[in-house]
């Protein structure tokens, strides 16, 4: 296909720019393929351990909780995979759009990243404060085998609980700090983009 | 269906020339061109009309820098110095226009982020209705801003013929 040279001397200019290394371009574009590709079946991996560790605690009724716990992870699994699958296609969706309708939904986005980041932040130390109250007003502990087995194990589940929840608020602040970036700089440029409309 | 790295041979220096008029550190122009290409694999699939192709990806590309949100640690401006060559050491015809490309860019670099938008897609050839659509604006509002910016650009970078 051929097309007519520019018309303007500062298009004819801004075309003669040097041409870059495609060939680099399509090996970074694969390997990052491959990065993705991996961290998709590490997630995998993560959260299938995950999902069998807590079967088999609530088989061994380590956990008493009757399988209920199992069952609301692996339909919270489900929902947080067709929830992200749906947000990769808005987010495809959207790149074509305007700029200015981009902006809109990039800022509507952050900012509900925002308010999950600090339910991470403020909202998992309260809930597990909460859960310990109700947990301990309602009697609900390990049962008496389960103990028997090793205390040591004890320690490191609650070791582990806390190291989790640490993490949690951790990501929760980093997360909201980005966010807010995001939203601060994305609002000035719909501001400057909208400018004398 | 074309493959993506015919559409990458064809359109790369477009997307490499956007990416250039909002990303000043040679290094941070690759990630952002990585980020354009890695949209535009997302969204290939989703185009329904080939002719397109060429505002598809600008549109993608001018979206992908505009919502570029640079790190606070790394906002650092490089000299200009950097990017344009001396001009006592212009010997030949090609030095010259590398020179006047490179002062076009920095005249580019230097609008305000309303002409700016509007001037990186005209480059690319773009008319004035398709600049409209992909900005979501009015086409007499994208006439405005274009007049300006060519003028902020023939003003502050001198006229090119």
């Amino acid at each position: 296909m051929t097309s007519l040279p520019p018309h303007d001397p500062l298009v004819a200019l801004w075309q003669t720019a040097p041409k870059p290394d495609t060939h680099r371009l399509l090996l970074d574009l694969q390997r990052l393929n491959r990065l993705h590709q991996r961290l998709n079946r590490i997630m995998f991996a993560i959260l299938t351990g995950v999902s069998l560790l807590l079967i088999f605690e609530e088989a061994t009724v380590r956990v008493p909780t009757h399988g209920a716990l199992s069952v609301i992870w692996i339909l919270s699994l489900i929902l947080g995979a067709l929830w992200r699958r749906r947000a990769q296609c808005n987010r495809s969706d959207a790149l074509a759009l305007d700029t200015v309708s981009l902006l809109k939904f990039m800022i509507a986005r952050a900012k509900s990243d925002l308010l999950i980041a600090r339910c991470l932040y403020a909202g998992v130390p309260c809930g597990a404060g909460c859960g310990f109250l109700v947990m301990h007003l309602a009697g609900i502990r390990p049962s008496p085998p389960a103990l028997a087995v090793s205390a040591q194990l004890h320690l490191i589940q609650t070791g582990a609980g806390i190291a989790t929840l640490i993490a949690m608020i951790v990501a929760g602040v980093i997360l909201a700090r980005s966010r807010q970036l995001q939203v601060r700089e994305l609002s000035e440029k719909l501001r400057l983009i909208q400018a004398d409309l | 269906m074309v493959k993506l790295e015919e559409i990458v041979e064809v359109h790369a220096a477009m997307v490499r020339r956007i990416a250039t008029i909002y990303e000043r550190h040679p290094d941070r122009v690759d990630d952002l061109v990585q980020d354009v290409w890695i949209a535009v694999w997302k969204a290939l699939p989703r185009l329904n009309d080939q002719a397109t192709l060429k505002s598809y990806i600008a549109r993608i590309a001018q979206n992908i820098c505009v919502t570029h949100v640079r790190r606070a640690l790394v906002r650092q401006t490089q000299p200009l110095t950097e990017t344009l060559p001396d001009p006592a050491t212009a010997p030949d015809e090609a030095m010259a226009r590398a020179m006047r490309l490179a002062r076009l860019i920095e005249a580019v670099r230097g609008l305000p982020e309303n002409l700016k938008a509007v001037a990186s897609l005209y480059l690319e050839d773009m008319p004035v209705k398709d600049i409209a659509m992909a900005l979501g604006i009015s086409e007499t509002n994208a006439s405005v801003r274009l007049h300006r910016a060519k003028s902020a650009i023939r003003l502050s970078f001198g006229d090119p013929s």
